[in-house]
């Protein structure tokens, strides 16, 4: 933690880059719908998982957990294997997309099951 | 170092990933339920668009912004690689966001996200904790 709040030297500009993600993200939704609506839960994660607000953020902050966990073990995530590391044809990249992907559908089979089967 | 170029590419590549709806819930778990297939289509296109980046950084100018001599080397193979992957797949589903995207979400409004984003922190904290200081083979990206 002490780590990411004082990079150094070298490193910063990854923090500069991180800083940018979000006025991306702000900017193309003002841009899209001229404005900004603030929300604190999902409805998407609410329809399709029939979860509620405590639910959700308990769910969004395991995910997490798991995606900077294995993206730490993996040595990237999507935009440094899937993107990148592909675009490279890197062997190890294959191998962490594959298992992005497995993960990913069977995540979401199991958490579809549990939230109720298939209506 | 240019605080502002690096602070624009972020902020480009937010955009785009908003643009692409990779930052919606709905299409992620639409991906891996088969029934919103377009953001393989977007990974698709993305890994094109990268390829010829590179091979265009293979025969231009090779100096980063930082000054640092640009080197893209693929990450070295490892036994850890699938497993994280699986562990990173089960998160991506279930927060419907990545790295990338989680922050990307806080900017468009979608406050849930900060869970998302401390979850992240935490279990990369984590790995890093469970890691041999000495001998930490995933340093990630």
């Amino acid at each position: 933690m002490c780590a990411l709040a004082r990079p150094a030297g070298a490193e910063r500009w990854k923090l500069w880059f991180a800083l940018g993600l979000p006025l991306g993200g702000l900017l193309a939704t003002v841009l899209s719908s001229g404005g900004v609506q603030f929300t604190t839960s999902s409805s998407d994660m609410a329809q399709a998982l029939h979860l509620d607000g405590a639910a959700q953020l308990m769910l969004l902050a395991l995910g997490g957990g798991f995606i900077g966990y294995g993206a730490r073990t993996a040595g990237g995530c999507t935009s440094g294997h899937s993107i990148v590391g592909l675009a490279q044809g890197a062997k190890s990249s294959l191998i962490a997309t594959l298992g992005f992907m497995v993960g990913g559908f069977a995540a979401t089979w199991i958490a579809v099951l549990l939230a109720g089967g298939l209506q | 170092v240019k605080p502002v170029l690096f602070l624009g590419a972020g902020a480009l590549f937010g955009f785009l990933l908003s643009q692409a709806r990779a930052t919606d819930f709905a299409a992620i778990h639409g991906m891996f339920r088969l029934t919103d297939l377009h953001l393989f289509g977007v990974i698709g296109v993305a890994v094109a668009t990268a390829a010829a980046g590179l091979a265009l950084l293979r025969r231009g100018p090779t100096t980063a912004l930082n000054g640092e001599a640009i080197s893209v080397k693929p990450k070295p193979v490892h036994k850890g690689i699938f497993a994280g992957g699986l562990v990173f797949g089960v998160g991506w589903a279930l927060s419907g966001a990545c790295p990338g995207t989680a922050l990307a979400q806080l900017g468009e409004g979608k406050l849930y996200a900060l869970a998302t984003v401390a979850g992240i922190l935490v279990g990369t904290w984590l790995r890093q904790r469970a890691a041999a200081p000495a001998a930490s083979p995933a340093r990630g990206r």
